[in-house]
């Protein structure tokens, strides 16, 4: 046993994204000010949090998930940029990039399950409140 | 238990503050036919980029404004009138 602790600009990133997706998919309305400078800051936030990636110094409990998150972060990428692109004039409204856009949330939104089914399997399997690294950052190894 | 019902409960009031925008409740019969509202707004000086028909019953369009804003408008299907813009 090993106690090993995320720092907090870790938790603090990822619940800002969280909030950001979660908001941006099930409460403001595409096309929305608001959905539309969200999207900026949680691609603000993405680059940073990458950025930092290389401080991170905890281990994975499972390696396999951080093929997950490498394309929950390639899913928000795609979806700043698809976001970018309707908003400028060429291709303002257009009903093909929207269906590449809302394509690109579902993916997105189905890692997340990924995501979250992964940590429920683990709390079972490990028996341990595998959520708690998020909010308190403490994590056993 | 309880911490399982009250997330429960939060997420649910978080998904019906869904702000989806809604125009009409009439029926489709009472719709403005689409070619003519659309023929009416040009004449009014907008340019129109999409025309849609949303899930909230409206009539939306991706344009600019006679004063070359860069629009999208949700109006109501029946009567015609504004119910959201946006600027973009
Ligand atoms: C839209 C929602 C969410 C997204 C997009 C998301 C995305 C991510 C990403 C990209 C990572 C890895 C990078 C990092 O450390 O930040 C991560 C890790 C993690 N997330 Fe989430 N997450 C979401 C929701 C949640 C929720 C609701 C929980 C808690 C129940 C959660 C718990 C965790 C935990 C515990 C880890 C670390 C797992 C490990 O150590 O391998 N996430 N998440």
């Amino acid at each position: 046993m090993q106690q090993q602790k995320l720092a907090l600009k870790f938790r603090v990133f990822h619940w800002g994204v969280a909030i950001c997706v979660l908001l941006n998919a099930f409460i403001l309305e595409s096309g929305d000010f608001l959905h539309r400078y969200l999207g900026y800051f949680a691609l603000i936030l993405i680059i940073l949090r990458i950025s930092f990636q290389g401080q991170k110094k905890v281990t994975h409990y499972n390696p396999k998930a951080k093929y997950v998150y490498w394309l929950i972060w390639l899913c928000l990428f795609g979806l700043a940029l698809t976001g970018f692109m309707l908003g400028l004039d060429r291709f303002f409204g257009d009903s093909t990039l929207e269906e590449i856009h809302e394509v690109i949330s579902n993916i997105l939104l189905g890692l997340v399950c990924l995501h979250l089914l992964g940590i429920v399997f683990d709390a079972f399997q490990n028996k341990r409140k595998t959520w708690m690294v998020m909010f308190t950052g403490d994590k056993e190894i | 238990m309880k911490k399982l019902f009250t997330i429960t409960f939060l997420s649910l009031v978080l998904i019906s503050c869904s702000q989806k925008t809604e125009c009409t409740k009439q029926d489709k019969s009472m719709w403005q036919d689409q070619d003519s509202f659309k023929e009416n707004l040009v004449s009014q000086g907008y340019k129109i980029k999409e025309f849609k028909v949303t899930e909230g019953n409206c009539y939306e369009i991706y344009g600019w404004d006679k004063e070359e804003n860069k629009v999208e408008i949700y109006f109501n299907p029946v009567d015609g009138s504004i119910v959201k813009k946006e600027n973009h």
